[in-house]
Parts: C-alpha cells; sequence; structure tokens
C-alpha cells in the first residue's frame, strides 16, 4: 500500500518536474536569445556611433573591453582588432556569414553551434562607415547545456521530493487502511469507513449470514445425534477409514472402561484389544456386515459391525453393542434346564419301559407282578411329581396362574402344611413343630403353601430318625420370617451357593432314595422372588440347616 | 514438519497396541489349548508367531526410521525408545506362547498326570499381566503399571508351588517325570510371560515419567 502509494506519488512529482523545466527552459531560451541579440545590436550602435566621431578606428579600439566579444574586420577580410584574442593570429573572416551580410547590406546576423562545448555564440556584424566591418558576438549555453548545468539541483530537489512522497504515503496509506483494520466485521453493515467499501460489506454480510446458519444447523443436527445416542442403551462406535474412532457414545464409553472424550479420535485398538472384535471390523471393512459376542467383566455383549457405504466405497464403519446378558444367561439356563429334564424324565422311563418290557414278554413271573406293577406305579407317580414341579416352575418365570394375591396367615398355613406332612415325619421318628406369631402377609396362597410344603418336606428328607423339624414365625427387624430349621445332615459349605439351583444335588447317589425331583428348593427361591422376599440359608455339614424366608 | 511426526507416532502407537492384541490372542490361544489338550488350538498359536515377528520387525524399522529422520527429544524420544523396548519383550512373549503350544503338541497324546489347578491360574495371572500392561500403556496409568509390578509376585509364588509339586510327583513315582518336566517348563514360561510383561510396564512407566526402575536413565 505505501509502496504504491510512494511510486505514485514520486512519479507524479517527477513528471512533473520535468515537464515544468522542460517548458520553463524552452520558453525562457527564447527570451535570452532575443535579448542576447538585442544587447548585441544596441553596443553595435554604440560603437558604430562613437566610430562616426573618431577618425581613425584603429586607434579607437586601443584598450577597448566590453562584456562581448567585439572584432573589427576589414573589408578584405583581414582582423584588424579582437577584444578577446590576438587580432595578428586571426584567418581571414571574410568569408563568415554575417560579415559577408554586413559588407553587402550593411548588417549581418548568424548563429553558429559548438558541439564541443554545447555552446551557440551568436554573431552582429555592421559595416562601419571606413568600409570595415565591427562584429559583435557573445556565447550563450544551449538547451542541452542549460539541463546539464540544471541536472544536479534537479536530483537534489527530486531526492528531497522523494523523502517527502515516502512520508505523505505512509501517512496517507495508514489513514486509508485504519479504518479498513477497524472495521467490525462481526456486524460488517454497521461500519461506515468508505463507501466504496459496501459492495464488499454488504457480501459479507451475506456470507456471515450464511456461515452462522449453516452453523447452527449443523450444531443442531449435532446436538441431536448426541442426545440420540448419548441416551442409547446400546453402546454405539462410528470409525474412520483408519480405524480411528469418530465418535463413540456414552453407553460405549461404559462398556470399554474408557472415557469418551479421550479415545475420540484414536484408533480402536485404545478402546479394544479383543479379537473378536477386530476381525468383525475388518469383514465390515469388506462391505458385509458381521457380529461376535464378547464377555467384558462379567457382562456379554453382541457386538453388530456394519460398513458405512459411500458410492460403492467402504468410508467407515459402525459398531453397535447390545447388552444381552440376560438374554444370553437365561439361553443358558434354558439349555441346561432342557437337557436336565430330558435326563430326569428318562431314568423313571427307562424302568417303566423296562418293567413293561418284562411283563409283556411274560418272562416274570406271577408272584413278581405285582412288585413290576408298584415299581412302574412309583415311577410313574415320580415322573408326574416332576412334570408339576417343572409346569410349577414355568408358571412362577411368566408370573401367570398365581390366582389372586390375599393376606395370608402364615401360622395357620404351616401349621395346616404339618398337619400334612406329620404322618411322614413320624414314620421317619422326627418331630415336628410350629410356633411363632399370628403374622400374616400379602401374597398367593397357593404357592406359599407349596414354597413351604417343599421347605419342610426337604427338611424331612435329609434329617435322620431322631431329629426334630422346626417351623417358626416371628418378626425380625420389621420383617416377617418364616424359618425352617432341622437337625439334619446339613449342607456342606461348597455346596451352599448352588442348591437352589434347577436339579441341583448335594449327593447325586441320594436322590434315588428320597424320591425328590431336585426342584423344590429352585421353586422356593422363584416362589421367593414372586413375593418379594429374601432367602437366607445357614447351614453346617452334620448339624443341620435352617432356611429363612424374609417377607417385606 | 511436526504434521508428519506426529502422523507417525500414531502410526507407531497404532502398531505397538496391533502387536500387543497379536500376543493376547497367542497366550489365550496356548492357554486354551493346554487346558483343552486342543492340538488345532495350540498348531494355530504357534502359526502366530510368524506374525508377531513380522509385526516386530515393522515397528523396529518405523523407530528407526522415526529416530534418523525426525531426531526426536525428550518426551517423544523416550516413547520411541521405550516402544523398541517393548517389542523385544512383546516378541519373547509371542515366542513364549508359541512354545508352550508346542510342549502341548507334544503332550496331546497322554492324559494328565494331575488335575491342572495351579497352572490355569498362572496362565490367567500371566494374561492378565499382559493385557495390564498394555492397558497401562494405552492409558498412561501408573498405578496400572504398579498393579503389573505386584502381579508378577503372585505368578513367581504359584511357580513354587507348582515346582514343589511336580518334585512330589516324582518323588513318589519316577514314571511322572517325562511329563512333570513338560508341565515345569509351561510353568518356567508363563513365570517368563510375566516377566515380560513386567518389563513392558517398566518402560510404559519410562515412557512416562522418564524413570526406569526408579532412576533417571542419562
Amino acid at each position: 500500500m505505501t509502496k504504491r502509494i510512494f511510486r505514485g506519488i514520486f512519479l507524479t512529482a517527477l513528471v512533473a518536474m520535468i515537464l515544468a523545466t522542460a517548458l520553463m527552459v524552452m520558453s525562457l531560451y527564447d527570451v535570452y536569445e532575443k535579448r542576447i541579440t538585442e544587447e548585441l545590436r544596441s553596443e553595435a550602435g554604440y560603437i558604430l556611433h562613437a566610430l562616426s566621431r573618431e577618425n581613425d578606428e584603429s586607434e579607437f579600439f586601443d584598450g577597448f573591453t566590453s562584456k562581448n566579444r567585439v572584432t573589427l574586420v576589414a573589408a578584405d577580410g583581414t582582423v584588424l582588432f579582437d577584444s578577446t584574442a590576438d587580432a595578428s593570429r586571426l584567418e581571414n573572416h571574410a568569408n563568415r556569414p554575417e560579415i559577408a551580410k554586413a559588407l553587402i547590406a550593411g548588417t549581418g546576423e548568424s548563429q553558429r553551434y559548438s558541439s564541443t562545448l554545447a555552446e551557440t555564440t551568436i554573431y552582429y556584424a555592421v559595416k562601419t562607415p571606413d568600409g570595415n566591418v565591427v562584429r559583435l558576438s557573445n556565447t550563450r549555453s544551449s538547451i542541452f547545456g542549460i539541463f546539464l548545468r540544471i541536472t544536479p539541483i534537479f536530483i537534489v530537489i527530486m531526492s528531497a521530493v522523494a523523502v517527502v512522497s515516502l512520508i505523505i504515503a505512509r501517512y496517507v496509506s495508514k489513514r486509508i487502511v485504519n479504518p479498513i483494520n477497524t472495521l467490525n466485521l462481526d456486524a460488517p453493515l454497521e461500519n461506515d469507513a468508505y463507501d466504496e467499501l459496501s459492495p464488499l460489506l454488504l457480501r459479507l454480510d451475506r456470507q456471515r449470514k450464511q456461515i452462522a446458519r449453516q452453523m447452527q444447523s449443523l450444531a443442531m443436527k449435532q446436538t441431536e445425534f448426541s442426545a440420540v445416542t448419548g441416551n442409547m442403551r446400546e453402546g454405539l462406535i462410528l470409525l474412520d477409514p483408519n480405524n480411528n474412532v469418530l465418535s463413540v457414545n456414552a453407553s460405549a464409553a461404559r462398556i470399554f472402561g474408557v472415557e469418551a472424550d479421550k479415545v475420540t479420535g484414536s484408533n480402536i485398538l485404545e478402546l479394544t484389544r479383543n479379537t473378536l472384535v477386530r476381525e468383525t471390523i475388518q469383514t465390515a471393512r469388506k462391505g458385509v456386515s458381521a457380529d461376535a459376542m464378547i464377555e467384558r467383566n462379567g457382562r456379554y455383549y453382541q457386538i453388530l459391525t456394519s460398513p458405512i457405504m459411500q458410492n460403492g466405497i467402504t468410508t467407515g464403519v459402525v459398531l453397535l453393542m447390545l447388552d444381552i446378558t440376560d438374554k444370553y444367561t437365561a439361553e443358558m439356563s434354558r439349555r441346561e434346564f432342557t437337557a436336565n429334564v430330558s435326563h430326569e424324565l428318562r431314568t423313571p422311563l427307562t424302568s417303566i419301559s423296562g418293567y413293561a418290557e418284562i411283563m409283556r414278554d411274560g418272562v416274570a413271573q406271577p408272584e413278581d407282578m405285582k412288585n413290576f406293577a408298584a415299581r412302574i406305579y412309583d415311577e410313574a407317580n415320580r415322573m408326574i411329581t416332576l412334570v408339576n414341579d417343572i409346569m410349577e416352575l414355568s408358571r412362577l418365570d411368566e408370573h401367570k396362574g398365581l390366582g389372586q394375591k390375599t393376606d395370608i396367615a402364615l401360622l395357620e398355613m404351616s401349621r395346616s402344611v404339618a398337619k400334612h406332612l406329620i404322618p411322614r415325619a413320624e414314620e421317619k421318628g422326627i418331630v415336628l413343630s410350629v410356633d411363632g406369631e399370628d403374622l400374616s402377609v400379602t401374597g398367593y396362597p397357593s404357592l406359599l403353601n407349596e414354597m413351604i410344603y417343599n421347605l419342610v418336606d426337604n427338611a424331612i428328607k435329609y434329617t435322620d430318625t431322631g431329629g426334630s423339624i422346626k417351623i417358626n414365625i416371628n418378626w425380625d427387624s420389621d420383617r416377617v420370617v418364616l424359618s425352617v430349621c432341622d437337625t439334619g445332615i446339613g449342607i456342606p459349605h461348597e455346596h451352599q451357593p448352588h442348591v437352589f439351583e434347577r436339579f441341583y444335588r448335594v449327593d447325586k447317589s441320594h436322590s434315588k432314595s428320597t424320591g425328590g425331583t431336585g426342584l423344590g428348593l429352585s421353586i422356593v427361591k422363584n416362589g421367593a422372588a414372586v413375593h418379594d422376599a429374601d432367602i437366607e440359608l445357614e447351614s453346617e455339614e452334620g448339624k443341620g440347616t435352617c432356611v429363612r424366608l424374609l417377607f417385606r | 514438519m511436526r504434521n508428519r511426526f506426529d502422523e507417525q507416532l500414531c502410526l507407531l502407537n497404532k502398531e505397538l497396541l496391533e502387536m500387543g492384541a497379536l500376543i493376547e490372542r497367542s497366550i489365550k490361544n496356548a492357554t486354551k489349548a493346554l487346558l483343552k489338550q486342543d492340538v488345532e488350538t495350540a498348531k494355530a498359536a504357534i502359526g502366530f508367531d510368524k506374525e508377531v515377528d513380522q509385526k516386530e520387525r515393522d515397528i523396529e524399522a518405523l523407530c528407526i526410521k522415526l529416530l534418523l529422520q525426525q531426531q526426536p527429544v525428550a518426551g517423544d524420544l523416550r516413547l520411541i525408545s521405550a516402544a523398541m523396548k517393548m517389542i523385544t519383550d512383546m516378541e519373547r512373549i509371542g515366542d513364549q506362547a508359541a512354545d508352550i503350544s508346542e510342549i502341548v503338541i507334544h503332550l496331546s497324546g497322554t492324559p494328565y498326570i494331575k488335575k491342572l489347578v495351579h497352572l490355569p491360574l498362572m496362565a490367567d495371572g500371566a494374561i492378565n499381566m499382559v493385557s495390564a500392561s498394555l492397558d497401562a500403556y494405552v492409558a498412561k496409568d501408573l498405578g496400572l503399571v504398579r498393579r503389573v509390578i505386584e502381579m508378577d509376585d503372585v505368578i513367581d509364588n504359584l511357580f513354587d508351588i507348582i515346582k514343589n509339586e511336580l518334585i512330589e510327583l516324582i518323588r513318589k513315582d519316577a514314571a511322572y517325570g517325562t511329563q512333570a518336566i513338560d508341565l515345569l517348563m509351561i510353568a518356567k514360561y508363563f513365570e517368563r510371560i510375566g516377566d515380560h510383561a513386567q518389563n513392558i510396564a517398566e518402560w510404559v512407566e519410562y515412557s512416562i515419567t522418564g524413570k526406569h526402575k526408579g532412576e533417571y536413565l542419562t
């Protein structure tokens, strides 16, 4: 800016100076030349006038001095006198144009240019009364010579002009630029710098508004996106072509135990080095969706990996993580349950079919027939019990067919259960007693009845002759507690966490003799869950077992 | 210039983690093969070693290129030199996983002379140590580094227990000797894996703090 303005000012000044000087010199030159000629003429006049009084022209010139060069030439061209040079040494002047003209016409003028001195000499010649010729001459510089003489001054002036124009240029450019620099670009239309800038400012304003609009819509989309992904229970990760994380939502960050902000932009390997996950990503890179199941911190996740395609090229990968722990464990226990059920059903069926085969083939002795029939009957009964238990359990799983909730007097219900079981207890020589407070809970009568029955039934099975079983109902820290305690064989410590699992038996060989299905305690546990009650198990091998139901 | 350097550091980071993932897979497979006496898995685990070796060479080349071309200083230099040390340990871990797998193949025909109780614990511990040392690298977590170093004592104790058990077995019946020695070798390999994981953790500490085993390297 400064440079440009400086150049402009300086060039203008230079051109102006040159033009002005040239014009001035040229016009003055004319005047100057005329004045010299005038001067020569008038001096010639004076000399002529003086000569007319003198007799001897040569004498007149003795000691003559003049500003101009004065020469006296005889009619034949011989130089008689010269004011600046020795006359005798000068050559014949007859053929000089001004002298020749003067000899014929009385006066003569001429100019001669000396290129070496860059000077022009002006001559003026007059014929004297004696017939001689007086010539006056004066030299003046040529135009070029004048210019040459002016040049140093000119250069000095121009450098001064350069300095001044530099200062001016600085000042001016600052003045011009300052308002532009202080433009408020946030509000382009509120400036009043230059009218010339208004098209630019208008455009700036328009673009600014456009950018603001776009930014806003982008921000809105971003907010929408993070609101959706942030509140998802499923984990979501977006990867760029280099497997760097573009976006990771809160759930995914939680699943991999990282901070979402920290891992954004870093490689997927910093989230997980799981081989399965990496394999699905590689498959997705090829444009095919893939899925895998991984386990992390005891929870199971299904990972669905899909490619993001643009114009047929995979530009990114989306990973979706679903927590399938509940489904997975349910699936696992269902499989296990099915396997167990089949096994449990097959055992009595094998016996039944075996005995039936013997009877059909008529191999059995007639006296054994009754015995065999009894076995078949027993096994069938066992199957019925088993099927009933399974049905009960599946009803509990689905919370169906439980009837209406009512208030249940636990003491009364326990007594009625005990009444049913006392004969069996007495058979084994076990004392069964019920006592405690008359407390009631809200629940499903038939289910609760079965739960108490199962607990007591179990106690009878695992208590030896001479033992005792106590059912007790009381308050314990604001909760109704029903406990069934026996003095039986107890449960070994390592088995205690598992006894409520379906088909779990402490002593595998014991099951036949006691005739249990392995589902009794499982029903108690599920029933307790339905009633929102907690179960406590306290047992010591050889001393007895206590099961407590703590109702809310 | 710096941009390109950062990019290459990112690449180094990624490659290191990939190598880590490879060795994690190797040990897991070797352990699985050992517990299930599964020859196929063991063979696969041996195959992984080639990948690990290749990765080590790649990373080595990358580190040397970075050192020569970028002449890093301070933290960057520490990171690169730590990486060069770490890959050596990782490569050794890969080798030991392959060695375990080879013994597993060798043992596959005969049932184990005893129920493996402490060996799975050792394997678990070794896998956890390797994973934790890599996690420490990712998270730049000095707490994890310390935990890895502590875990090594557990592994060392387990090795002593296994050694004594095997000595007892051989004393009882010399015929147990052949397999007992193989099992001892496996235990030793796991113990070595633990040591290497500890080394990795120590280099992670160095890359974070500039201190190796509590001392400044000059």
